[in-house]
């Protein structure tokens, strides 16, 4: 049956481990080359797999129209398979104004989302981005915020809509358009044997403990950073330092200022609530 | 019918059109001659036609061969038999937002209908052999274009050239019209100012750069190399290799929705066009981190190749 199952979360709560995880699941628990996942890629927001699923030039439409036309385009894509496809996303679940959703449930299998300590996200998209630590918390904190929607040039990537870590995370837990299966990035850190016992068949992927076990080994952070470092970066990131980071929990306590902390934990305390990271 | 500018010229078509097309060049010169049109792009209304086959959100494809394209809020365009178009536009006739889907995606179904292939490439004239610069959107094509144009290398077309392979032994490059479409970046780059000129899209600061007459090669070229553009996305990744064979072949990013002219039934034709191309010419394909600044040693490079392919 061709469909999505969507690898979901606001960017930097693990997403890539998970990757890797089901890559190497898929594998029997062998492997993984980071820089050939091959698994899960980023989909709907490839220039070429646009501009040859649409016929039209991404390049021509204004973002307003590349979003109206996503979900289109991710069913023509979908359409085109006849294997379902497991693809990798950081776009908030967001209805258009034409009533349709940006990420489709009508082609949807199934789904994940991670979602981590927004102090702890902080930190590693502070990295990521390129931008300081209070850069990094506005970025979490504006719901309007979309990458690759610059007027002035051609961005690589067609426009991903984060929209801020509250929005992104509320639309993902909301029951509408369709339930995903929501991991605490932490949780998968304490206990990942358990977390993929329970993420893996929302994921269509039938396997044993000992083939989860072999993944869990196979993907472990201190393999990836040397993967890293071997080749000279990691295809899906370019940016200053590597891309793989200590993945450590709680990390923010020696890396936040108090007022830091106390504007996170201001914009976005309802759902840090609900999620546990605040008590 | 109304004609508002005189007929116009592209791929060696006559084409008479309602909707004004000012980047074309006027059926005049060399090549005109006293046929009647071969395109013929009226304004009118566009059916729905809602039995026919979507292919993707923008376009029907009708039992009988029409096909429609849908840009909400632009306009809405089909495509009848090999020489006609109705545009329904949804802006003004001379938005500068519908010429560019009707020289695009439009574009590219009059060239599979009417027996050529859309090439995605960039191509400039050295000496008086076309130079082919493919790759997928976003690599530098156009830019790398107007680099080579600015140093003095005739323009063909910053995106999309017909591919003539009506004699197999040797094909033919025709160009396009006398543009460069340049992002504000872009141009900023190359120093080129964009004070005045039309962007492509009323929202994207992608300028619409007029080329002179005299830097743009009209006739159409033998092709003489073909460069694929590659994005490397880890330094070790970067390099050049000569592409033969299947790796030409299979290259669907260098022909223009390649996905459309096979659900028209051109897929055949374009595989045994870029056998001639690649039979006639060396494919190379260049591998790089893609950023402005090593555009000159892009455009030294290349020219480079075609030397070294001449020795």
């Amino acid at each position: 049956m061709s469909g999505f199952y969507w690898i979901a979360s606001y960017p930097k709560s693990g997403n890539t481990w998970l990757r890797l995880l089901l890559a190497s699941v898929m594998k029997g628990g062998g492997p993984v080359d980071i820089n050939a996942i091959n698994v899960a890629n980023i989909i709907g927001q490839k220039r070429q797999e646009f501009d040859a699923i649409t016929s039209l030039s991404s390049s021509d439409l204004t973002p307003d129209e590349l979003r109206a036309m996503r979900p289109a385009a991710l069913r023509a894509i979908a359409a085109s398979q006849k294997a379902a496809l497991y693809a990798k996303t950081h776009d908030a679940r967001i209805q258009l104004t034409d009533g349709d959703w940006l990420v489709p449930p009508d082609v949807t299998l199934g789904a994940v989302y991670l979602v981590r300590d927004p102090r702890d996200v902080a930190i590693s998209l502070s990295k990521h981005m390129g931008v300081d630590l209070d850069g990094a918390i506005a970025l979490m904190a504006d719901p309007t915020h979309t990458t690759g929607r610059s007027l002035r040039h051609l961005h690589y990537r067609l426009p991903e809509f984060r929209l801020g870590w509250s929005v992104n995370v509320a639309s993902w837990l909301s029951a509408e358009p369709f339930e995903a299966h929501v991991v605490r990035y932490e949780d998968m850190r304490t206990d990942p044997a358990a977390a993929l016992a329970g993420i893996m068949p929302v994921l269509g992927v039938t396997t044993t403990p000992e083939v989860i076990h072999a993944a869990i080994a196979a993907t472990a952070l201190d393999t990836l950073r040397g993967q890293e470092a071997a080749a000279g970066g990691f295809v899906e990131w370019r940016g200053k330092g590597g891309f793989f980071g200590r993945g450590r929990v709680g990390g923010w306590r020696d890396h936040l200022t108090a007022t830091q902390v106390a504007r996170i934990e201001a914009d976005h305390g309802p759902l840090m609530r609900l999620l546990g990271y605040l008590v | 019918m109304t004609v508002q500018t005189g007929d116009l010229q592209l791929f060696g078509w006559r084409l008479r059109s309602e909707l004004p097309l000012p980047d074309l060049l006027p059926w005049t010169g060399a090549a005109a001659d006293d046929r009647p049109p071969d395109v013929w792009v009226t304004i009118g209304p566009v059916p729905d036609l809602e039995d026919a086959r979507p292919l993707g959100p923008a376009i029907r494809i009708a039992d009988d061969g029409k096909v429609r394209v849908e840009v909400p809020g632009v306009a809405t365009y089909l495509i009848t038999g090999d020489s006609q178009v109705t545009v329904a536009p949804a802006l003004p006739v001379d938005a500068p937002d519908i010429r560019i889907f009707m020289l695009t995606t439009v574009l590219a179904v009059l060239c599979y209908r009417r027996g050529f292939i859309p090439l995605h490439a960039a191509a400039v004239a050295v000496e008086g052999r076309a130079l082919l610069l493919a790759g997928e959107s976003g690599l530098g094509k156009s830019t790398l274009a107007a680099t080579l144009a600015a140093r003095g290398y005739p323009l063909l077309t910053d995106d999309l050239c017909a591919l003539d392979c009506a004699d197999p032994a040797r094909p033919m490059i025709r160009p396009a019209y006398p543009r460069l479409r340049l992002w504000q970046d872009t141009a900023n780059h190359l120093s080129i100012p964009t004070d005045g000129l039309e962007q492509c899209r009323t929202q994207l600061r992608k300028f619409i750069l007029p080329v002179a007459e005299t830097a743009f090669h009209a006739a159409p070229l033998p092709p003489a190399h073909l460069v694929v553009l590659r994005r490397a996305h880890l330094p070790s990744a970067a390099g050049v290799a000569r592409l033969t064979g299947m790796r030409v072949l299979t290259r669907r990013d260098m022909v223009h929705r390649w996905r459309l002219g096979e659900a028209l039934g051109h897929g055949p034709a374009t595989f045994t066009a870029l056998g001639h191309l690649a039979r006639a010419i060396p494919v190379t394909e260049i591998t790089r981190i893609d950023d402005l600044d090593g555009l000159p040693a892009l455009a030294d490079s290349v020219l480079r190749l075609l030397e070294s392919a001449a020795a």
